[in-house]
């Protein structure tokens, strides 16, 4: 039993005056996604076949390395903020939330770096 | 937290049938019962209406089934001309107006009918809307001044000034659409909903508000804003055929100009 009142129970602990870097990185990664991954998409059914040898030479150009690292960055941080939304959504317990959206970040920087370590590692390899 | 089976003190049972006294023109009215006093569990009951000796819309059976066949049958209905949103209710998995809902439209298939849905009830077709109600208070849906009026003037508004409120002064505040929204559903007690927001830019569109920063700083919430993912439920199921979706695109729009983007 809670005597709080409704409009306490509404106001709650406030407005965090935020939300908005969020919405916006999340639409604005979904429009340099479709850029990105058609060229990476287009790109790949060019080759003649698609063997090691032949996406390792591709990955060799700068230009396509740059490009394709952008596309892997970009869908890694719209996919954190997606999932962020799916656990902000459907979670209610605070603990739970809380190690979610804590392994969410931290597999978002892991993925970054293997992202980079991996197109990097090709281009100069 | 999502659930995805109701608990068991709110599984819905077998009801009653009720049969009518005669008539050739029938048709079968399912609907939700549920009382605070006897401990059971919901219920649906189903009667069979005679259309030849009943108005056309949806609320005409349910009077009719109050006033002849069981007074027990508990509903909200005020000004049956979709106005006052009184008797907001699911119609065949369509949260709409009883009142301005044909019983035609079922071309004789069973009319079902259900309370407005995840609202906790108070009785069979009435739902709890006090939090609802909060939520529209919290958003101070009246004008906000600086400004000392002169005593002898009204605030004047332009006719294109005046334009920009279609569309949103029309709301009659029933909840179909704040009841729609599954984003609603599972975050309810954070996120304003469709209804709550469209009037809060009821009022940031009105051009002789001067509140329009503080409103819109109360609104930029991960909860009470942004947790709208644009499906849309609500302006498919708004029985005025308002876009409260659109008017949440709008705030949204707003804040983003004071991003300056």
């Amino acid at each position: 039993m809670s005597y709080q009142s409704d409009m306490a129970k509404v106001k709650g602990l406030g407005s965090v005056k935020h939300g908005f870097a969020h919405w916006w990185m999340q639409r604005l990664t979904a429009v340099l996604l479709i850029p990105t991954g058609l060229f990476v998409l287009i790109s790949l059914m060019k080759l003649d076949a698609l063997t090691a040898v032949a996406v390792t030479a591709w990955m060799q150009s700068p230009m396509n390395s740059i490009l394709l690292l952008l596309f892997l960055l970009t869908a890694t941080y719209h996919g954190a903020l997606g999932l962020q939304v799916v656990v902000e959504d459907y979670i209610g317990n605070h603990a739970a939330q809380f190690v979610f959206q804590y392994l969410i970040k931290i597999l978002m920087i892991l993925l970054m770096m293997v992202n980079t370590y991996s197109v990097s590692s090709v281009l100069f390899g | 937290m999502a659930e995805f089976r109701l608990p068991k003190n709110s599984r819905i049972n077998k009801g009653k049938h009720h049969k009518a006294n005669g008539g050739k023109n029938l048709t079968t009215v399912k609907v939700y019962r549920w009382s605070p006093d006897d401990g059971e569990n919901p219920r649906t009951d189903t009667y069979e209406v005679d259309l030849d000796n009943c108005g056309p819309m949806v609320l005409d059976a349910l009077i009719k089934i109050k006033d002849e066949m069981d007074s027990t049958l508990t509903f909200r209905r005020s000004c049956r001309e979709g106005i006052c949103g009184s008797c907001a209710m699911n119609i065949n998995g369509t949260n709409t107006l009883a009142c301005t809902s044909s019983i035609k439209q079922f071309k004789g298939k069973e009319v079902a009918i259900y309370p407005l849905p995840h609202m906790e009830v108070i009785k069979d077709l009435v739902p709890d809307l006090t939090h609802f109600y909060a939520q529209y208070a919290s958003i101070k849906p009246w004008m906000q001044t600086d400004s000392v009026p002169l005593s002898d003037k009204e605030r004047l508004q332009s006719i294109e000034d005046r334009e920009k409120l279609d569309g949103l002064y029309e709301c009659i505040l029933c909840a179909c659409c704040q009841t729609s929204c599954p984003s609603y559903w599972w975050n309810g007690d954070r996120y304003l909903g469709p209804a709550v927001l469209l009037q809060s830019y009821r009022w940031l569109a009105d051009s002789r508000d001067e509140y329009t920063g503080e409103r819109l700083e109360d609104l930029e919430d991960p909860f009470k804003l942004y947790r709208c993912h644009t499906i849309m439920n609500c302006a498919n199921t708004c029985p005025k055929g308002l876009n409260p979706g659109k008017a949440i695109g709008e705030i949204k729009k707003m804040i983003a100009q004071r991003h300056a983007l």
